[in-house]
């Protein structure tokens, strides 16, 4: 990381990013390239010494993040069959990616809306399968114990929804 | 009277109802569209809401920053691919956590979600129109719809697209003659057009062989007979109704009635067959459909001339 300077050794295949809180990293361009934004960005530009404002994205997620395109910088590019969504559900997560993504619920969310920021696919449903997996099979009290969701339904109103299953009406 | 329509005042009915027979499907309608504009009114709301005003006190299990919610304030199509990858019981868990998330996902526009949860899980689909929430709480809802209790446990009456407690059961199946017996004011034509079952819910038939009707439905569908097609009385309070021809809204009433048993029954089966299999043989059957239907398209392309790449 770090340093603005060096780019010379290797303009063709470093990209300098820069975080939310102003930390620099320099990364192979096959590892930025995971990210559709900074890929696109890229093409956009063209070469640039530049270092790419993340401004969504902070220094402890970013290298996360990077972490994971890191592993991942040579993955084969995904094929517009595998993007449909019914092919998305069948994938499993990797050992690997199941051992990345052990990390504290901050920290997932992070990654998940970072990933999705970045456009980063594989990524983006290895975070939110594992927010599912968290979920599944749970109750609604249980749900929102995990999450510090609050309940703001009133035990009538709670009762009630328990046996309401119809849509209700867009507004 | 659109089918739908009938289904639902029906179905509301029979959230109405008590042990005992239950009557009009009227307060329940008035409740529905309340119960909808109190969720209008939360759909407006910005989803961030739910990080303010948190209570220390509950603890998640791995929570950093206590009490923040991520899970409400993550962008509205983050929470939707976050449930469709989970299974229609849990997303069906998952709307009863709070208001926002509710509005969120009890609409139509969320119907995609709901069907990709049930895909994962192989859920065929249905002939009978069936609201994606209701499905997924038939097949694997928990709470009984008539007493809501979750602490019993409840079995799902694919037949009559009831799920209750055996309590709630046993006071809402009535057979033909007891019904004619114990309903004031049955309308003459009702259970002919009612579902009914020959099945208790453990899906063995009964001992008296007779068809069971779900009393709320009942009511429901007399009552609207009731409303559309007012039958002659009788002359004297003890003389048997008199014979009359149903008027021609009574006839089409009657068609789609006719219509929806058959679909329902049908339903009840593919229910029945899915629920008998494991999750692979299921989920095999779905992708051998959605492959098929593929290649139907692609076959169809080709024939008007696209080339197969494309």
């Amino acid at each position: 990381m770090s340093a603005r300077g060096e780019a010379e050794q290797g303009s063709e295949t470093n990209v300098t990013l820069q975080t939310s809180d102003d930390e620099q990293f320099k990364v192979d361009r096959d590892v930025a390239n995971r990210s559709v934004l900074i890929r696109n960005m890229l093409e956009d530009v063209g070469e640039s010494e530049q270092a790419i404002p993340l401004p969504n994205v902070s220094a402890n997620v970013l290298k996360k993040v990077l972490e994971w395109c890191e592993h991942h910088k040579k993955d084969p590019e995904p094929l517009a069959e595998d993007l449909d969504d019914n092919r998305r559900k069948t994938t499993e997560i990797s050992d690997w990616d199941a051992k990345f993504i052990q990390v504290d619920q901050e920290m997932l969310f992070e990654i998940i809306l970072a990933a999705n920021y970045l456009d980063i696919k594989p990524l983006l449903d290895v975070g939110c399968k594992t927010v599912a997996n968290m979920i599944k099979g749970k109750q609604p009290e249980e749900i929102r114990k995990l999450f510090n969701i609050v309940n703001d339904f009133t035990p009538e109103e709670e009762a009630q929804i328990k046996k309401e299953n119809e849509w209700a009406e867009d507004r | 009277m659109p089918p739908s329509t009938r289904s639902s005042s029906a179905s509301k009915a029979s959230q109405k109802a008590t042990p005992a027979p239950a009557k009009a499907a009227g307060g329940a309608k008035r409740r529905k569209s309340d119960a909808k504009e109190d969720e209008g009114k939360e759909a407006t709301k910005p989803k961030k809401r739910k990080t303010s005003g948190k209570k220390g006190k509950e603890k998640a299990e791995e929570v950093v920053e206590a009490g923040r919610d991520v899970f409400s304030s993550l962008p509205m199509d983050l929470v939707l691919q976050i449930c469709s990858d989970v299974d229609p019981g849990t997303l069906l868990a998952i709307s009863q956590t709070s208001k926002s998330i509710r509005s969120t996902l009890i609409r139509k526009a969320a119907e995609p979600v709901w069907l990709a949860a049930r895909r994962n899980f192989g859920m065929p689909d249905l002939q009978a129109e069936v609201d994606e929430p209701m499905y997924a709480y038939l097949v694997q809802g928990k709470a009984c719809q008539i007493c809501g209790t979750t602490r019993l446990k409840t079995e799902a009456e694919h037949e009559l697209r009831v799920r209750a407690c055996s309590k709630c059961m046993t006071a809402n199946l009535r057979n033909a003659s007891r019904i004619r017996k114990e309903m004031d004011d049955l309308h003459p034509l009702a259970l002919e057009w009612c579902l009914s079952t020959p099945y208790s819910a453990a899906g063995n038939t009964r001992a008296d062989e007779e068809h069971y009707f779900w009393v709320p439905e009942v009511a429901a569908v007399s009552d609207h007979l009731h409303a559309i097609d007012p039958p002659p009385k009788p002359e004297k309070e003890d003389d048997a109704q008199p014979e009359y021809s149903p008027n021609d809204d009574t006839e089409l009433f009657r068609e789609e009635c006719r219509q929806r048993k058959v679909k329902v029954s049908a339903d009840a089966a593919t229910i029945f067959k899915y629920e008998s299999r494991s999750l692979d043989e299921n989920l095999a059957e779905e992708r051998k459909k959605i492959n098929d239907r593929f290649k139907q398209i692609q076959e169809r392309l080709i024939a008007a001339g696209f080339a197969e790449q494309e």
